[in-house]
């Protein structure tokens, strides 16, 4: 393959002595740094000082591992932050990658389709940076159908669009493919991840019939549009048994074990704010004060209290989850309990927080909405309202909340978030019109456009097919991924070009199935109550299909993770190599002559002519035609071996070329 | 023992993109301060480690701290083996390893909590996954991993930490990078799947990679991925390595009814006594492995924990008996193979435990046991002195009596991770700086100013 390693250029600025180069470069070998062809790569300071060569070999003892975690996948744009505990702060340092260059332009003459570009191609034009062109009409079609449908276009997908001549094309297929069945299968399975949704994890067991109620929840949501605030109200509110009542499997999650039930209160003010706010400080503030310990990360906590966290948590502290006592089998109930007068109780002194002991004398916490953006800050419940009632209603109030999910699409649109971790926004940081003290910065990448977008959201009825449609029909969102000159990691926040992003496990799958069209269909064991399907995009969690297990590892080694302790993943391993190059899953949809017809199969019953074979099985995969250089590096071997012979080869090697797995 | 210097405290990486805001010149940090730390010392005993997970929970007064009484089944041969009180008819094998000071018991442990996912990732992760940095945790072995990946030399092409029918109970590498993922391999005589090209020979196999190289070759410099092919172009070319270095395929491949017959039944392979065999293998190619996790359910015996009887097969004697012919095979085999520092079971720390313990005395109605929080763990090689017990539980098993150690309360998780890093010669005190909830991953997690774990420096003497 193309990694061929031979010397670059690295070099860095380094304060005296200290060499601080920690980079994912130094992988196997230690001293050696593992190198790329064609690219230079000069380190400097955010100052731009002088830089010095380093010296090679560079060994461990000089070096510290940069982690590459996991949400922070497009490092090698962004450079990296080095650290020293002697200056007890942080430096970022950055690469900048001397790319071949593509026809770039001026900001200022990118076509603006919406609001999304006034923001974003007016800010780089003050900053002096040059956007990537457009993207052609091949990579923008196989980009959005992904982005928004979770598969890849079929070859007559493809050939139709490059015919279509409607200069409205893009704005077309945009329309279609939000309206398409797909297009649920694709956010079902997103909102699956942000609410964690699986059979079983490390504290709560909503066996299969949960699960599935939740899925189905979920699903029916999406097909519906059901607007944004509705969904999350129905599920911080939900009654009942989530066997049966999907949204109920939302407060069933909220569950902490070994511990008092003020553990689980907790965890649902957690679940609350992580995923409906995008606030995750509050899982600190509930073991101690944001004070002395918050100051350097973020600005807004560094002023709350644990008390104020225990106002929040009070909200849930009428929620009764139990599995009732009887003959028939149920999920844990859900309800509130009217009659209490008991609130969020200081009586504890086990569990997997810090004791709760009273405080002033005080030893009981009613609920108070604790962060600013509610009409009625600091204000609990509302006569007739049930805690979580009021709750529901507080949130979905906040512009937060309308932020928080912003930035969640938005991440997934465009690959990089207003604010990342997108779990991590700093409430006294987002405000365009009123920033904070320095040395402190606005949070958000683009806080202009972040506080437009959610205003929108807000004043539009939460109607998260309008949003994604405007981001896909926006040129911000259709650039080429390619960048005129050098590229700098300065420019990601201008979003200067298109972001890739390595294709979810489940997309691996589905374009594998795609391409080959060799289909199979998996069967949920019972209790489950869900329909076979041959598309992992409409697996209701990321364990099945346990009736197949060699196709469930197949998605495992591709990092689908497991909606509890293991995230979804986009780095790569050697198993994932090894899994691609030799996986039947994969090698027995390059046959012609398998137990059952493929793609390959098909097209040499159809056809003899070799360049025909060539552009269909580029279209089938890749979802692009081949270019000249392509179809003259096969062409010998369709002479010499054969179209059957040479046809499975191709196939096998356009489900290994790299791009297939990307989306770019 | 190997004197720690903490560099590590003096200059850190930290991970990128924290706040979004990265054009900033000095992005704030959070100060707080790791507790002082007094000079360390740890064992650096082991170069590998091998660590058997018993998911289930065994019944440790059935297996490594046998109490009997009138439940006891007369087949369980209930002896004492150099002091130690074991089931020689279920485990004959491993007691002549006791016997032979090659194993030692802990029997003073304590699992905080009886629920089994959690506590399986909590023994894998050496924390709580409740904790704060619990949803970040590597698995210990990601941890050895990164930390021996500085001493991986040319021609070691398998990645540092190996998973041997780890199932979906196997804990991943938390927030490190993928290549700390453990490698999850089903072992069976064949060798690794996916090693060896499918539907193709391996002409075709490299005929097709010729045309594939080729044609990413091609697009290099044009493409707009570039950078992002790059990584994943790096993993296809190990991949390919692996595949052809006839050393892996070699070391992941045996004989089944030799070897495989003698790790398994006698007579037949089975799933654990392959996975041990394959361990064996592995270190002895010296690949670059150097943590293998190795999964053996089928502990938790809530009913009919006796059944089979005379013949012994169903309840607790299915797993125990898979595991006393698969690791008695392990450690003789590993004292017989010369090693850097003796043999290689002197090299290899070996850890054998169960998420937690279950109920002693008399069997429940159902003829079984159900959980408990006492448990055992066998340790045997790495520098570990064996054919002795430390600790003690009460007469009946329920509580600890005697932690057996210095710090003077029974063994936890943590503590085991502690011993593990120790007898690497890791320091187990680290604070990495790079974590994403810019907290400071700890490799022993902090209350407050103290550790909550220690090496059980206790077995190394």
């Amino acid at each position: 393959m193309k990694a061929k390693k031979t010397n670059f250029t690295l070099r860095v600025t380094i304060p005296a002595l200290t060499l601080l180069l920690g980079t994912g470069l130094l992988v196997a070998g230690g001293p050696q740094i593992p190198v790329e062809q064609n690219f230079t790569r000069v380190w400097q300071t955010p100052e731009g000082e002088a830089t010095d060569e380093i010296p090679t070999p560079v060994t461990s003892s000089d070096c510290v591992f940069l982690n590459e975690p996991q949400r922070f996948t497009e490092d090698r744009d962004r450079g990296y932050a080095l650290r020293t505990a002697a200056m007890n702060r942080v430096v970022k340092w950055t690469v900048s990658i001397n790319e071949p260059s593509v026809a770039g332009g001026d900001p200022t003459l990118i076509p603006r389709r919406n609001f999304v570009d006034d923001e974003i191609f007016t800010r780089m034009a003050a900053a002096n940076i040059q956007s990537a062109p457009l993207t052609a009409d091949e990579e923008f079609l196989r980009r959005v159908t992904l982005d928004l449908t979770g598969r890849i276009p079929s070859a007559a997908d493809v050939t139709d669009f490059l015919a279509d001549s409607n200069s409205f094309k893009r704005d077309n297929v945009v329309d279609a493919l939000i309206a398409s069945p797909e297009f649920t299968d694709k956010w079902t399975l997103f909102f699956g991840d942000l609410y964690q949704n699986n059979v079983n994890s490390q504290h709560v067991s909503r066996g299969i019939q949960g699960r599935d109620a939740f899925y189905v929840y979920l699903r029916d949501s999406i097909a519906q549009n059901k607007p944004y605030d509705v969904m999350a109200r129905e599920m911080i509110t939900a009654s009942g048994d989530p066997w049966l009542v999907g949204q109920a499997n939302w407060p069933v999650g909220n569950t902490i074990s070994m511990g008092p039930a003020q553990d689980t209160y907790d965890g649902a003010a957690v679940d609350l704010s992580s995923m409906f706010m995008g606030i995750n400080t509050v899982d600190c503030l509930l073991c101690h004060d944001g004070a002395r310990h918050l100051e350097q990360v973020n600005l807004w906590a560094a002023t709350q209290t644990r008390r104020n966290m225990w106002g929040l948590a009070a909200y849930f502290s009428r929620t009764v989850m139990m599995r009732p006592a009887q003959t028939a089998m149920t999920g844990i109930v859900v309800s509130d309990n009217t009659t209490s007068t008991v609130d969020y109780r200081l009586n504890t002194t086990n569990g997997n927080r810090t004791p709760r002991q009273p405080i002033g004398g005080v030893n009981s916490i009613a609920p108070r909405y604790p962060f600013s953006g509610s009409t009625d800050p600091g204000v609990g419940v509302n006569n007739g309202e049930t805690y979580r009632e009021a709750i529901a209603r507080q949130i979905t109030e906040d512009l937060q909340f309308s932020r928080a999910a912003v930035n969640y699409i938005w991440e997934r649109m465009m690959g990089e978030a207003f604010v990342s971790p997108s779990y991590a926004f700093d409430l006294s940081r987002l405000d365009p019109n009123n920033p904070p003290p320095a040395p402190w910065t606005l949070q958000p990448t683009n806080p202009q456009l972040l506080d437009r977008l959610a205003r929108d959201f807000q004043s539009n009825g939460y109607n998260i097919r309008r949003l994604i449609g405007l981001i896909a029909k926006s040129s911000a969102y259709q650039l080429s991924s390619s960048y005129p000159g050098t590229w700098q990691p300065g420019y990601v926040p201008y979003y200067a070009r298109k972001f890739v992003r390595r294709l979810d496990s489940e997309e691996i799958h589905d374009a594998v199935v795609k391409a080959t069209a060799l289909t199979q269909s998996y069967t949920f064991a019972a209790p489950s109550v869900l329909q076979p399907t041959a598309w992992a995009g409409q697996f209701p969690d990321t364990q099945e299909p346990r009736s197949n297990g060699a196709v469930a590892q197949f998605l495992n080694v591709l990092g689908r993770g497991d909606r509890d302790l293991n995230p979804r993943r986009y780095d790569g391993s050697v198993l994932q190599g090894l899994t691609m190059l030799n996986n039947t899953f994969v090698t027995n949809r390059s046959r012609a002559s398998g137990s059952t017809p493929t793609a390959v199969t098909t097209l040499l019953q159809q056809t003899s002519d070799p360049e025909t074979i060539i552009h269909r099985l580029y279209l089938n995969t890749l979802s692009r035609r081949a270019t000249q250089a392509e179809i003259d590096a096969v062409m010998p071997s369709f002479q010499q071996l054969g179209n059957n012979v040479a046809a499975e080869d191709l196939q096998w090697v356009l489900l290994n070329r790299l791009p297939f797995l990307f989306n770019y | 023992m190997k004197s720690i210097v903490n560099r590590r405290v003096f200059f850190k990486v930290a991970a990128t993109g924290v706040t979004g805001c990265l054009v900033s010149p000095m992005e704030l940090f959070p100060q707080q301060q790791a507790p002082t730390l007094p000079q360390l010392s740890v064992q650096n005993t082991a170069r590998n480690v091998i660590f058997v997970l018993l998911p289930g929970g065994p019944s440790h007064v059935d297996t490594f701290d046998l109490k009997v009484g009138a439940w006891t089944p007369a087949n369980f041969t209930a002896s004492t083996v150099n002091g130690v009180d074991w089931p020689s008819g279920l485990m004959p094998q491993l007691a002549q390893q006791l016997s032979l000071n090659r194993a030692a018991v802990l029997r003073s442990c304590l699992a905080p909590a009886l629920v089994h996912n959690l506590l399986q990732t909590w023994a894998q992760i050496g924390r709580s996954p409740a904790s704060v940095t619990g949803s970040i945790a590597p698995n210990v072995g990601s941890v050895v991993a990164l930390e021996k990946e500085t001493e991986r030399v040319s021609n070691q092409p398998v990645p540092g930490f190996l998973s041997l029918n780890g199932g979906t109970t196997i804990a991943g590498p938390g927030y490190f990078p993928g290549r700390f993922s453990p490698f999850d391999v089903a072992p069976n005589a064949n060798g690794i799947t996916n090693i060896t090209p499918t539907n193709v020979d391996l002409a075709r196999f490299n005929r097709r990679y010729g045309i594939l190289a080729a044609a990413d070759a091609a697009h290099a410099g044009t493409s707009p991925i570039s950078r992002k092919l790059e990584e994943m172009s790096d993993f296809y070319s190990s991949a390919y390595s692996m595949m052809n270095d006839t050393r892996v395929a070699n070391a992941f491949r045996f004989t089944a009814n030799t070897d495989g017959f003698r790790y398994g039944t006698g007579t037949a392979q089975t799933g654990f006594g392959n996975a041990c065999l394959t361990a064996r293998n592995v270190l002895q190619a010296n690949l670059g492995v150097r943590y293998i996790q190795i999964n053996l359910g089928g502990w938790d015996n809530h009913s009919n924990i006796y059944a089979g009887g005379a013949n012994g097969q169903g309840g607790i004697y299915g797993p125990a008996r898979q595991m006393d012919a698969g690791l008695a095979n392990l450690i003789s085999d590993l004292a017989a193979l010369p090693g850097s520092r003796g043999t290689m079971l002197d090299d290899t720390l070996i850890v054998v435990r169960g998420e937690f313990g279950r109920t002693v005395g008399p069997l429940t109605g159902q003829a079984g046991r159900d959980h408990h929080f006492t448990f055992s763990t066998l340790i045997a090689g790495g520098g570990v002195r064996g054919g002795r017990a430390i600790g003690s539980t009460t007469a009946d098993g329920a509580f600890v009596d005697n932690p057996g150690w210095s710090v003077g309360r029974p063994i936890y998780s943590e503590d085991i991770a502690a011993t593990i890093y120790s007898a690497m010669g890791i320091n187990y005190r680290t604070t990495r700086w790079d974590d994403p909830l810019l907290r400071g991953f700890q490799y022993v997690s902090t209350v407050g100013t103290s550790y909550v774990g220690e090496p059980i420096d206790e077995l190394f003497v």
